[in-house]
């Protein structure tokens, strides 16, 4: 017997940074990627918010797309290693770095100096070990001739950073049948794990500021219960109780056998998070806790 | 025997961690990045095969007294499929090139499992990964290589889980996880 997965909407998502150099056009890439883009203002892109309607064969999701430009690498990452900043960088999912591709050694090092401090940002937020897709995006340059980097020098200084690797320019897979591309930063973050985790609540959070400083910015974390799990138990173990009144011998061998793959998929459950770290654990438990409540 | 059986992505999150050698998490989890780190290291141009790094092997030994070279992980024997990497750590009483096939086996039986298996169909159905590999592995012991007993073993159990709104198709070339001829590396 087949089973079917219905596509569960995740209620709070994770955000997306995306991130570039004054020179870039981000709106361009955030266009391809989810089909629209904000219009740009006043000559600078900081401060602009997107949504991205995903939608995969498992989930859809609504995410938060936060957008800023970095003008000046050593402010930008001294204001987002504050704590203030701190609590920004929890809620992301994802980090997208978008450049124009170096035409000269200094841009070559300007790159990865950006990418470094992105690293060391993403540490200094994260107590657990964050989890979550960073794709550096290498934009088309009009100016020629360009350094000619290979797409494996780039995966190579891409990876010391902890980034993926991609060209915007390039279409189709490549000739291990990878995608590449768009495509391939679509496929990165499908399969990222977009679940905020349960600990914090966003709803107060207002849209992303410039100045993580700047007092009005609010960002109001407050604990989130678990409340609604427990709910969803006692619901499913009350309507339990009531269809044992009508009990025959098939619907007790349905409920046996219900039974039976509930503990395999558990098992196998334990199995899987065996190999994941403390925050992880917890939140692929309350994702399995649901997809079980709803089965019920 | 099989000591374990590994899948991660290429950022090295990990999809797939089955242990037939008992140790606590926190080597696991160590073994689990270090693997990771030496598999994702190596030029696309090197072989499939490496030994497995004498500190790692003596800490996934189980606690037993006696470590013979049948007891002792030594072999790591993998495959990079386009974003995944499938990863096999063995004693050094398996055969390598029966490794190499072993995890071809696997990939193609979800492959048809899933139809054009992608990374987010192994995510969201890891009940139907481990169904698979529990055909093919029990007990750090290989029992069956055959694809189509696989697949069809896997069917009888009841566990293959549909994707939502029909047959899985993922759209104009269905070029899965081995663009339908086993570019695996």
């Amino acid at each position: 017997m087949l089973r079917e997965h219905s596509a569960m909407e995740i209620a709070k998502s994770r955000r997306i940074l995306a991130v570039s150099s004054p020179d870039c056009d981000i709106l361009k890439l955030l266009k391809d990627l989810t089909g629209s883009a904000p219009a740009t203002s006043q000559g600078s892109n900081a401060g602009l918010s997107h949504t991205w309607n995903l939608e995969t064969n498992y989930y859809k999701v609504e995410i938060p797309i936060w957008i800023d430009e970095i003008r000046n690498l050593t402010e930008w990452k001294s204001e987002f290693m504050g704590d203030e900043a701190k609590e920004v960088v929890q809620a992301l999912g994802a980090w997208i770095y978008c450049f124009s591709k170096p035409v000269t050694q200094t841009d070559l090092d300007a790159i990865k100096d950006t990418l470094r401090a992105i690293s060391e940002v993403k540490d200094n937020g994260s107590e657990y070990g964050w989890d979550g897709a960073c794709v550096a995006v290498a934009m088309p340059q009009t100016v020629t001739p360009y350094l000619d980097i290979s797409f494996d020098d780039w995966d190579d200084i891409c990876r010391d950073f902890g980034f993926e690797f991609i060209d915007a320019e390039a279409t189709g897979r490549n000739e291990y049948g990878e995608q590449t591309g768009i495509a391939r930063i679509k496929e990165a973050l499908q399969s990222n794990d977009w679940a905020m985790n349960e600990s914090l609540d966003l709803d107060e959070l207002e849209p992303y500021n410039e100045n993580p400083m700047d007092e009005d910015s609010g960002f109001n974390m407050e604990g989130q219960e678990m409340g609604f799990e427990f709910a969803a138990l006692k619901s499913a173990l009350a309507r339990d109780e009531s269809s044992n009144d009508t009990e025959d011998d098939a619907h007790e061998s349905d409920q046996v056998d219900e039974l039976e793959r509930m503990m395999v998929h558990l098992q196998a459950a334990r199995e899987t998070s065996s190999g994941l770290s403390g925050v992880d654990k917890r939140r692929f438990a309350a994702r399995e806790v649901e997809k079980i409540m709803r089965q019920l | 025997m099989i000591n374990a059986v590994l899948v991660f992505n290429n950022n090295g999150q990990p999809r797939l961690t089955k242990f037939y050698t008992h140790l606590d998490t926190s080597t696991q989890q160590r073994l689990i990045s270090e693997i990771f780190t030496l598999v994702a290291n190596r030029p696309s141009s090197s072989c499939n095969f490496l030994p497995l790094p004498p500190l790692l092997a003596s800490a996934s030994t189980s606690t037993s007294v006696s470590s013979s070279p049948s007891d002792t992980p030594s072999l790591i024997t993998y495959r990079h499929y386009a974003t995944l990497y499938f990863i096999v750590i063995s004693t050094s009483t398996e055969s390598p090139l029966a490794l190499l096939d072993l995890i071809q086996v696997f990939v193609e039986a979800l492959d048809r499992l899933f139809e054009n298996v992608c990374e987010l169909d192994l995510i969201f159905n890891y009940e139907t990964l481990h169904a698979t590999l529990g055909e093919m592995i029990v007990g750090g012991v290989v029992v069956e290589t055959g694809l189509d007993k696989v697949v069809d073993g896997v069917k009888s159990q009841g566990r293959v889980a549909k994707r939502p709104g029909g047959e899985g198709l993922r759209g104009v070339g269905g070029a899965g996880l081995g663009a339908g001829v086993w570019a695996g590396r």
